[in-house]
Formats: structure tokens, C-alpha cells, sequence
């Protein structure tokens, strides 16, 4: 889908900020009766004990962001202190600042409220009582340096100034984030309509968010490693949803090239099940098979590529669709191949499929099974003791090549499920 | 004979000449002429044709016995022509020695060729005589897990199919009431059906056997084998007198025994100690042994034309030396009679010797 260029934006929302970089720059300064370095100096001397004053106080204050004095909250709430006061202490002492750093934390900061799901008052809150224990020790210092009223007055705009700017950054930190969840939120319903064949309900999202509808999409499921901590970086152009255990990405059918190369790069990710080409209203379907090819690939049935191109075990996808299907079948079936020994049971399902798909000769089915044409002979003959006139009935033959064409892989990657099944209902 | 026929030669020449000189000088011959007459009888009559007609048979016989991959000194040839008996241990001599397949036998017949390549592609693996026969039957398989069961048989996977082959009762078959040794087979836990292996018999042993009887020489056969395998090769070549399950010191002990009744025994076999090569008049055996009579192999082939070459010899023997001692008296007396000078008696000496010599070794 196409997105608006003013929506085109999926930042943390630290590149978007005010315009104003420079506090220092925002005031005339007025003529002082005390070197205001002296103060910055003493101020920036209490830095510690002013941050920790601080952080106590807002937690002490903000029931939301109480906890320990050795929290990691407590401690993000002082490195914002010593923060503001450092830049606090380069504006009084009139030198050039760049305060990016500091505008980027309390913008991240407002990012990570809207994030948590706080309100924007709180972190406000808690930015003005900073303020007024900062205010509190700056007048005591400015007191303590004999400072005039106009002194004081002008520290005060600074030091509102300052305050003014940093509440702007954590509201636009705070914006920020509420625009990317709008964003993901589309998506999420976007992808919830593709896959619940709501077509109705598909076009409204896309008028809502003015995306085109394609033609054909591209549907993955992908498992992450058990140690993944990023999430997979999503294209403007992809739909996600992150329902547990397996992330589900649908994606234009004409991205499909991109969205391989990121699957590929990401090393969080362990196994990606990708589906062909489909028709939109298709992609209900894409997606069952893609979370059916991951399934294959954990049990051992197909192998477990990084990338699982479902195009290319359309065979086994299909044969697995009817799992119950399956092993009432190989019951019914196969009774007396369940009764031999393993490694009978093995070699004669293999020899039987390959038979079955080949009607090849003995010495051309031992090539393909690298064995001597004489031990295909004999199990041939076994296998005709085993069978006897079913081999011969066409309709027995049909599925008992697609019976074995999908439990042979099953059996070989280790699911002993229907040999056990087997012995339970014989010794019942 | 063979030491003292030259010394009495020498004697005999030696006495001539000193009576032949001592007369003429009596005589009233010159001292001169009296010792070339007695010169002359001792050169005529002197063992050197006596020597030829008595070693040249010997030497002649063993030349003979060598083209045919025997090997033996003069010594042992009268005792080879003297023998009546011989006790042949049955492998390789009457036999290759290896095995051959003479029975297969399947449980189902239609697995006949499933009991010959699974069977034969295991015992590819097998170092026995059986093994080795049985691995006539195929090519060598994909084995994998292959082991040897002591006193039992071999085990293993051929093509990822569990096999066993071995001692019937080892394998759970009932082994067929033929000749030869029969083993087991066992495919996938299932009895498969049983192998027989026989000896093979050398295509001329019956005709060699025969030979060895018109020679005079009984042959009886010996052999660790059971009775019945052991009786059975002895009538598939014409012996009827055989000793089954017999180790080597009851071969030992047989011998001893005949040759009490006053047979001279030879033996052809491996010699082992406290066997029967210990005991025979003459022991034959394989080159790589110390047996009296060494062959390149034990072929009862061989053994007639031994026989024979012994006999020959001593026959040419007891003939030529009595002939030789005669021509040499009558060459002497010519030269005491002063017939002959001593150039002259010398060359009818070198003449008589190249002829006793060419008549022996003829």
C-alpha cells in the first residue's frame, strides 16, 4: 500500500523536535551584579545532591514513578536532573551549548511515556516540581552572591525558558509516539482484514489511511531465534502483526524481492516461511500456508532453510493439509508395514514410494536408492507379501503414493506418532 | 652302496696297479716300463666310471623330480622308492584345498537369489574357507556393521538389511542331510535357508590314485573332517581306506601303527609337531616346511612321478655298477697285460666313465 509523504515518517521521534537547539541564544542578557559564573560554578558544585533531591521528590511526588533510590527509574530520573542542570549551568556561564543531547533524552523521554501508556500530565508534573527545586537552590546560591533583584529576575527567565523548552521536547516526543501507534494500529487491522477475508472492511481501511489495495500480495510467517530482543524492522509497505508464537507479514506482491533481502539480513530472525504470489482475497490462504510450511519445517519434513520458499513444497503442503485425514489412512492402510521393524518399515516405505512414483525398473530404482538391483528384487517381494492384490487396485495406489509421499519425510525426521498409535491399538 | 662302491673302486685300482708293476719288474722288465704299466692298470681300472654309474642315476632322478616341483636329496630317494603306504591329509592333495558351493538351499524357493547375494555380499567379509567359498555366490555388497561371531559365523547389514551367516543352529535352521558343511542364512530376523560347501576335488586325483596303486603304494586318506566328508572324497577318487575327524596326532598314531605291521609310510601334509610327519618314513610337505620331501603344493599328482623317479634310479644303479665294475676290471687287466699305455688308459678311462655316466642318466 501507498502512504500520504507526511505520514511516510517511522521515527522514534528524536529528529523531530523544535526548531530551537540553543538556549543560550533565546535571551538578551541584561546587565548583572554578580558574575554569573560564580553561580553556575557553585550550582554545578551541588549538581549531585540537587539530582538526587530531585529524583526522590518526583518519586516521592508521582506515585507512577515511585520506587527505589536504586531503581532504574530513580536513576533515569537523575540523569535527567544532572541533564537540565548541566545545561542550566552552560547557559548562565553564557558560553555556546548544544543541548541536542539533552533535547533528544527529554524527547525520548515523552516517547517512552506515550509508549508505557502514561499520560503526558505526569511526566509535565514532574517536570515543573524539578523545576522548582532547581528554581529553590538558584536563589539560594544567587542569594548567597549578594545577587540584586534584577539578577534574580533574570536568572528566573532563564531558568523558565529552560523549563518552557524542555516541556516542548517531551511533548513532541510524546506526539511522536501516539502518531506511530495510529500508524501500527492500521497496519495491524489492515492485515487482521486481509486475513479474515474482509474485503468490505479492507477497502474502508484503505480509504481511511489513503492506501491502494493491490492485486497480489505476499504473505510470510516468520519465527523468530529464542533470543531475540529486536523486533523485525518493518518497511512502510509491510503489514504486521505480532500475535505469538509466529510474526505475520503481508506485503505487496512487487516488494517481494525487498522484503527476502531484510528477511535474509535479520539475524533475529530463525525461519521465514514466504508464500507465493496470490489474489488479496487469497492471502487468508497464503498465510495457513505459511504457518503450515514452518510447522513442516520444525517437525523435520521439508528442510529448515532460513528462508522457506512454500513454491517449492506445494507437495508436501498440500498432503499435510488433512493431518487427522492422514493418520486414519496410514491406520487403514498400512497395518502391516506399522507391524515390521523400524528399520524394515523404513526401507520398504522408501522402496514401495519410489516405486509407486516411478514404476521404474529394479536396477534403476537401486540406483536412485544406491542400492544392489538384487535387494530391490527382494524388497519388492516383501513388499507384494505385505500388499498382496491392493498394489494392483488403482484407487489403493493413488493414495497410498500420497499417504507415503507424506508420512516417509515424517517418519525419516523421527515421528514415531503412527507406529505408536499402531501398537496401542494392538495391544488394546 | 653309494659311499663304499668308490672307495672299493679306488682299492681295487690302486691294488691292481702295484700287483701289475710289481710282476713286470719281476719279470725283468726296465723299472721304467714296469711303472708305466703299473700307472696304466690303475688309471684303466679306477673308480671314476664307478662313481658315474653310481651317482649319475641319483642326480638324474632328481632333475627329473624338480620339473615336476619336487624337491628332495639323494638320501631320501631309496626311501621314497621303498614306500607301500601313503597318508594323505585331504586338503590339498587329493583337494584344492578350498571350498566350492555345491547346494543351495531356500527356505521359499523364490528367494534362491536373494539367499545367494545376500549370503555371498556378507561373507565378502569373512576370511574362512567357508566365507570364501560362499562369496563366490556375489559381488561384495554396501555392508555396514559387519562382525565376526567366534565359533559361530558373521554378522552384519548388507544394503541396510540385518543378515547373519553361520552355524545352522546359530542361525535357527535345520541344516540338510548333504555331504560338506552347511551354514545358515538370516535375513532381516528371518531364517532364509542353508548353504552347503564341499571340497573340491582335483580334476586327476582318481587317475593319480590309480597310478600310486599300480605302483604298489596304498593310499589312505587322513583329515580333521567328519567321517562322512572325509569318506566321500576318498570315494570320489578311488580311496577306500580313510580316517575321519582326525587331528594330527591320531594321524601320528595310525602311522606308527603301520608301520609296526612293517609298511614303509610316507606321509603328505602340513607337518605339525607331534603330528604324523614325525612319525612317517617320509615326510612330504609344502616348500615353506622342513619336510624331508618339500612340492610346490601337495598335489597327489606329484606323488607317482616321485615314486617312480626314486625306483628308476636305484633300478639304473643296481644295474650300471656291477657293468662298470666289470669294464673297468676288463680295461685294467688289458693295461697289466701291457696292452695299454698310459695316455691310451687314461682316455678308455674318461670314455668308460662318459659312458656309464649317459647309460645312467638315460
Amino acid at each position: 500500500m501507498e502512504h500520504t509523504n507526511d505520514q511516510r515518517e517511522n521515527k522514534s521521534g528524536a529528529e523531530d523536535r523544535s526548531a530551537e537547539g540553543n538556549v543560550s541564544g533565546a535571551h538578551a542578557w541584561r546587565e548583572v551584579d554578580v558574575p554569573l559564573s560564580a553561580l553556575a560554578h557553585d550550582l554545578q558544585s551541588q549538581t549531585a545532591r540537587i539530582t538526587e533531591q530531585i529524583a526522590a521528590g518526583i518519586q516521592s511526588a508521582v506515585s507512577t514513578y515511585s520506587g527505589p533510590s536504586t531503581g532504574k527509574r530513580h536513576w533515569l530520573i537523575g540523569m535527567a536532573a544532572r541533564a537540565a542542570i548541566g545545561q542550566l549551568v552552560a547557559a548562565l556561564e553564557g558560553g555556546a551549548i548544544n543541548s541536542r543531547k539533552v533535547d533528544d533524552l527529554f524527547a525520548k523521554m515523552g516517547y517512552g511515556e506515550a509508549t508505557d501508556g502514561h499520560e503526558i500530565s505526569l511526566i509535565i508534573s514532574a517536570l515543573d516540581r524539578a523545576a522548582i527545586d532547581i528554581w529553590d537552590e538558584v536563589r539560594v546560591i544567587a542569594v548567597a552572591h549578594d545577587a540584586s533583584a534584577a539578577t534574580l529576575s533574570h536568572i528566573s527567565e532563564v531558568v523558565q525558558s529552560q523549563i518552557t523548552h524542555l516541556r516542548e521536547q517531551i511533548r513532541t516526543g510524546y506526539s511522536e509516539a501516539q502518531r506511530v501507534e495510529a500508524n501500527a494500529s492500521i497496519h495491524t487491522r489492515t492485515l487482521d482484514a486481509l486475513l479474515s477475508r474482509s474485503q468490505i472492511q479492507l477497502y474502508e481501511l484503505a480509504a481511511e489511511a489513503h492506501w491502494r489495495v493491490p492485486q497480489q500480495i505476499i504473505v510470510a510467517s516468520v519465527a523468530r531465534t529464542d533470543d531475540a530482543v529486536t523486533p523485525f524492522a518493518p518497511d512502510s509497505s509491510d503489514y504486521l502483526s505480532n500475535a505469538a508464537p509466529h510474526l505475520t507479514v503481508a506485503t505487496d506482491a512487487v516488494n517481494l524481492s525487498d522484503l527476502l533481502d531484510r528477511l535474509r539480513a535479520d539475524p533475529a530472525i530463525a525461519h521465514a516461511a514466504v508464500s507465493w504470489a496470490v489474489p488479496t482475497k487469497d492471502a487468508a490462504d497464503a498465510h495457513r500456508w505459511a504457518r503450515r510450511a514452518l510447522d513442516l519445517a520444525r517437525q523435520g519434513i521439508i528442510p529448515a532453510d532460513k528462508i522457506l520458499d512454500c513454491a517449492e513444497h506445494r507437495t508436501q503442503l498440500w498432503l499435510h493439509s488433512e493431518p487427522t485425514l492422514r493418520r486414519q489412512l496410514c491406520q487403514e492402510l498400512l497395518p502391516r508395514l506399522l507391524a515390521e521393524t523400524p528399520n524394515s518399515r523404513e526401507i520398504l516405505s522408501e522402496t514401495l514410494l519410489v516405486w509407486l512414483e516411478t514404476r521404474d525398473s529394479a536396477p534403476a530404482i537401486a540406483a536412485r536408492l544406491d542400492v544392489h538391483p538384487q535387494t530391490v528384487r527382494y524388497r519388492w517381494k516383501r513388499i507384494n507379501e505385505l500388499f498382496g492384490d491392493a498394489l494392483h487396485d488403482p484407487e489403493t495406489v493413488v493414495q497410498l503414493t500420497m499417504l507415503l509421499k507424506a508420512s516417509v519425510p515424517m517418519w525419516k525426521a523421527g515421528d514415531q506418532s503412527d507406529f505408536e498409535r499402531f501398537q496401542a491399538e494392538v495391544e488394546r | 652302496m653309494s659311499r663304499s662302491v668308490p672307495l672299493v673302486g679306488v682299492l681295487a685300482s690302486l691294488t691292481g696297479g702295484l700287483v701289475a708293476g710289481l710282476v713286470w719288474a719281476l719279470a725283468g722288465s726296465s723299472p721304467h716300463h714296469a711303472t708305466a704299466i703299473g700307472i696304466a692298470t690303475f688309471l684303466a681300472g679306477s673308480a671314476l666310471p664307478l662313481l658315474a654309474a653310481d651317482r649319475v642315476p641319483l642326480w638324474a632322478a632328481r632333475r627329473t623330480v624338480r620339473r615336476h616341483g619336487i624337491t628332495l636329496s639323494a638320501e631320501m630317494l631309496p626311501v621314497a622308492a621303498s614306500l607301500d603306504t601313503i597318508v594323505l591329509d585331504k586338503d590339498g592333495t587329493v583337494t584344492t584345498g578350498a571350498l566350492r558351493v555345491i547346494s543351495v538351499d531356500p527356505l521359499d524357493p523364490r528367494d534362491d537369489q536373494n539367499l545367494r547375494w545376500f549370503a555371498g555380499a556378507l561373507t565378502h567379509a569373512s576370511d574362512d574357507r567357508v566365507g570364501r567359498a560362499v562369496a563366490r555366490l556375489s559381488s561384495r555388497g554396501k555392508l555396514t556393521n559387519v562382525e565376526v561371531v567366534d565359533g559361530q559365523g558373521v554378522r552384519g547389514s548388507v544394503d541396510r538389511h540385518p543378515v547373519r551367516v553361520g552355524a545352522p543352529q546359530w542361525v535357527g535352521v535345520t541344516a540338510p542331510a548333504l555331504i560338506g558343511r552347511c551354514v545358515g542364512v538370516e535375513v532381516d530376523g528371518r531364517p532364509f535357508g542353508t548353504i552347503t560347501v564341499g571340497d573340491s576335488i582335483r580334476p586327476k586325483a582318481n587317475e593319480s590314485v590309480e597310478r600310486l596303486r599300480t605302483l604298489g603304494v596304498e593310499p589312505v586318506l587322513a583329515s580333521t573332517d567328519s567321517d562322512a566328508n572325509t569318506r566321500h572324497v576318498g570315494a570320489e577318487v578311488g580311496i577306500t581306506r580313510f580316517l575321519g575327524f582326525a587331528d594330527p596326532a591320531m594321524m601320528a598314531t595310525e602311522i606308527s601303527e603301520l608301520r609296526a605291521r612293517g609298511s614303509r609310510v610316507g606321509y603328505v601334509g602340513v607337518p605339525a609337531t607331534g603330528g604324523p610327519a614325525e612319525t612317517a618314513d617320509l615326510a612330504i610337505g609344502p616348500h615353506s616346511t622342513a619336510a624331508q620331501v618339500t612340492m610346490d603344493d601337495l598335489d597327489v599328482g606329484r606323488l607317482p612321478v616321485l615314486v617312480t623317479s626314486a625306483r628308476r634310479a636305484l633300478a639304473r644303479r643296481r644295474a650300471m655298477v656291477p657293468a662298470t665294475a666289470v669294464g673297468a676290471a676288463a680295461l685294467g687287466l688289458v693295461a697289466a697285460l701291457g696292452l695299454l699305455s698310459v695316455p691310451l688308459a687314461a682316455i678308455a678311462t674318461v670314455a668308460l666313465t662318459l659312458l656309464a655316466g649317459a647309460f645312467a642318466a638315460s
